[in-house]
């Protein structure tokens, strides 16, 4: 069995299939991701410049205070693109015509006592959140807050001007405390550009499968001159097999591992920080793909070239439904887990993924070892489904 | 003892009668040519005695033990060099040879040896660290070979294994079996080529359609055939008579002479050249070269198994 696992390892390790489809894809995939979706952190958010017409009609410098508000926010900050980038002009008719013209998000009108009003653009019936209706929703959120404050101030100077001797007045009409914080239900601060790197590694133990398939093929008498020449040898067919299948979890495994050590500590992908248990899940994974492989390759009468293109058939259609392809997959995934759980069930390409999101978001580990649990069950089936396929050890042709 | 003992050996192919009623004994030290054209049913009766395929009705024995699916025991003490050379196109020649070597002898240090001797044998030294795809057709073969013999088989089967070689190659094999069947290994040794077979088997089997049409000794197998001795003679000018002189020899068959050449068409026999120039040396007939071409193993072939064509 010894012979068979390290020969099994050494030609499944230089056979240029391998190397390519179950080691190298997936790094090369998942710096692809990395450049794709890089820009979809949430932290990396930033607001371009808005750009806003500003007509002043103010009379003995009531203005001034908008105007220094409309400075302030017009200044570059630590290199930052400035929030406003008002376009003053004199009358509303030419803010019209750049309104018109897209050239601004906005008019602001200052009339003679000082007092701002906003006049926006209609929009083009967007649907959905849209970077102009934010900008929008900015510019009104800045003359109201101008507004509010105003009249606060001059409240207080009309009815109670002595407490403006008091400091802590003064600079509460400055002050923006936050009355609400930000709370995470889950174990990380979910991203959810990272369903798509676990998607990717749920395709990378089916493609690993490919390993079991080769190894169990080159054991079949009917398949290769070469499974017929080891079926004629001194060594029993179960430990053959026994070296073949360990050595292909082997490979799998390491395969998977240098795609998890690239994805997590070279593009920096959060996995929950949860090492030892994802490793756990990746020799799971790896058991899984293995049983895949030994069934395919357990399959009689097809040629193992052919048995090679089921499986990667296979791969890219469970994939489509692991959420690999992007957004609407990923939607497509959700859909068919929500409204038939059994078929995500059944997929072992979505249950490593869900191996993986259940170590990022859930803190209990329960939901992790339910899917560790399917995981299992699906390789005994598929080892189950091999070992019937492979019982026989003589056959009625070749 | 007979060392393969077949008996009544029938296999099926759906509707094919692939083996019927077949019957084989090899003794001990010998090495048994067995001959067919295509489809003969050769490589079937080699994959039924080692219990890869099923077959309908039969016994089969060896080293005097029947042979079962799970007689590991048996198989470690048999080789086999099967049709299409079965090699890892990952592994190098060394390491080849040694996976096969070690489904056979589990010692590592023993095995060491064996490879060694092995890569010697079949004179692949310089090519060790050699992947398969890099070997030539012929080199190919020699570590086919090699793979089915590193571990020292008792008994082992070749199953055409100089198809597609050129001369060199095929000399060596050749030779490398002769050594092999002196070395004590039996030898069952199947090709559709005469001349391999006549080299190296001590005994034949001619089969055809699943059964055994004739075996002996290749003497044997010439005696059991009708086809006769072939005599030409260069001789341009023959005095008058003697073409019927030639013709009224008892063992002459078929007589004539097309003006440079007598050919003659002779029953086998002892003697048959002596008296054909007796003939000759009595009428002062002068003559040149003269050819002699006893039956050969083609003629018996073609004779049992027919001419027309095969797949």
């Amino acid at each position: 069995m010894w012979n068979t696992f390290k020969y099994t390892v050494l030609s499944i390790t230089r056979e240029r299939s391998v190397v390519v489809w179950v080691i190298l894809f997936p790094l090369i995939l998942s710096t692809l991701f990395n450049v794709m979706f890089k820009g979809m952190d949430d932290t990396a958010f930033s607001l371009p410049t808005i750009s806003v017409a500003v007509v002043d009609q103010s009379q003995n410098g009531a203005g001034e205070a908008f105007g220094a508000t409309m400075d302030a926010l017009s200044e570059s900050d630590d290199g930052e693109d400035a929030l406003l980038a008002p376009v003053y002009v004199k009358t509303a008719d030419e803010a019209y015509e750049k309104l018109k013209a897209g050239e601004t998000v906005g008019t602001i009108t200052v009339d003679a006592d000082g007092w701002p009003s906003l006049q926006l653009s209609p929009g083009a019936g967007d649907v959905g959140v849209s970077m102009e209706q934010v900008k929008r929703t900015v510019l009104a959120d800045i003359v109201d807050d101008f507004c509010r404050s105003r009249a606060a101030a001059e409240d207080i100077i009309e009815n109670d001007p002595a407490a403006l001797a008091n400091p802590g007045v003064v600079e509460s009409f400055s002050a923006r405390d936050d009355y609400t914080s930000e709370l995470s239900i889950t174990h990380s601060k979910t991203k959810e550009y990272v369903r798509y790197f676990y998607a990717l590694l749920g395709f990378a133990a089916l493609m690993a499968a490919m390993v079991g398939l080769n190894a169990v093929g080159a054991i079949q008498p009917n398949i290769s001159p070469l499974g017929a020449r080891r079926a004629l040898s001194g060594t029993s067919r179960a430990k053959m097999l026994a070296g073949a299948i360990a050595a292909s979890w082997v490979v799998s495994f390491a395969a998977l591992l240098v795609a998890f050590v690239y994805i997590r500590f070279v593009l920096g992908v959060e996995f929950g920080d949860r090492d030892g248990a994802c490793v756990l899940g990746l020799a799971v994974a790896a058991l899984m793909s293995t049983s895949l492989g030994a069934l395919i390759g357990a399959m009689p009468a097809i040629p193992l070239s052919a048995k090679g293109g089921v499986l990667t058939g296979i791969t890219c259609l469970l994939s489509l439904f692991a959420g690999l392809y992007g957004t609407p997959a990923l939607r497509l995934a959700d859909q068919v887990a929500h409204d038939a759980p059994w078929a995500a069930a059944i997929n072992p390409a979505k249950q490593v993924t869900d191996l993986f999101y259940s170590l990022y978001v859930y803190t209990d580990l329960e939901p992790f070892f339910q899917t560790i649990g399917v995981l299992v069950a699906i390789t005994a089936i598929f080892a189950l489904a091999a070992a019937l396929l492979m019982r026989r050890q003589r056959y009625a042709s070749l | 003892m007979a060392i393969v003992d077949v008996r009544n050996l029938v296999k099926r192919y759906g509707d094919v009668l692939a083996l019927d009623h077949f019957n084989l004994q090899i003794e001990q030290g010998e090495v048994f040519g067995l001959l067919g054209p295509n489809g003969s049913g050769k490589t079937t009766t080699i994959n039924c005695i080692l219990q890869l395929l099923t077959y309908d009705k039969g016994e089969i024995e060896l080293f005097g033990q029947p042979m079962k699916p799970t007689s590991y025991d048996l198989k470690r003490r048999i080789g086999v060099v099967p049709q299409d050379v079965a090699v890892f196109d990952e592994l190098n020649v060394r390491e080849n040879i040694d996976y096969f070597c070690g489904l056979y002898v589990t010692d590592a240090t023993e095995r060491r040896a064996l490879v060694d001797e092995a890569i010697a044998f079949v004179g692949l030294e310089d090519y060790a660290k050699f992947r398969p795809k890099k070997l030539s057709g012929g080199l190919k073969r020699r570590l086919n070979i090699a793979c089915g013999i590193a571990h020292k088989p008792e008994l082992i089967f070749f199953d055409e294994p100089t198809v597609a070689v050129d001369p060199q190659s095929r000399n060596s094999i050749l030779e490398g079996i002769q050594r092999l069947n002196a070395e004590g290994a039996t030898v069952v040794y199947t090709s559709h080529y005469m001349e391999e077979v006549e080299q190296i088997c001590s005994r034949i089997m001619i089969m055809d359609r699943g059964e055994s049409l004739a075996c002996g000794t290749k003497d044997d197998l010439v005696r059991m055939v009708s086809t006769g001795e072939k005599v030409e003679i260069e001789a341009p000018d023959l005095p008058d008579g003697t073409l019927e002189a030639l013709g009224g020899l008892p063992f002459v068959r078929r007589f004539s002479h097309d003006g440079t050449t007598i050919h003659l068409l002779c029953d086998n026999g002892p003697h048959n050249l002596a008296n054909i120039l007796g003939v000759l040396q009595e009428r002062a007939v002068v003559f040149g070269r003269v050819y002699s071409e006893p039956p050969t193993l083609n003629d018996v072939f073609l004779e049992i198994t027919g001419k027309e064509l095969r797949d």
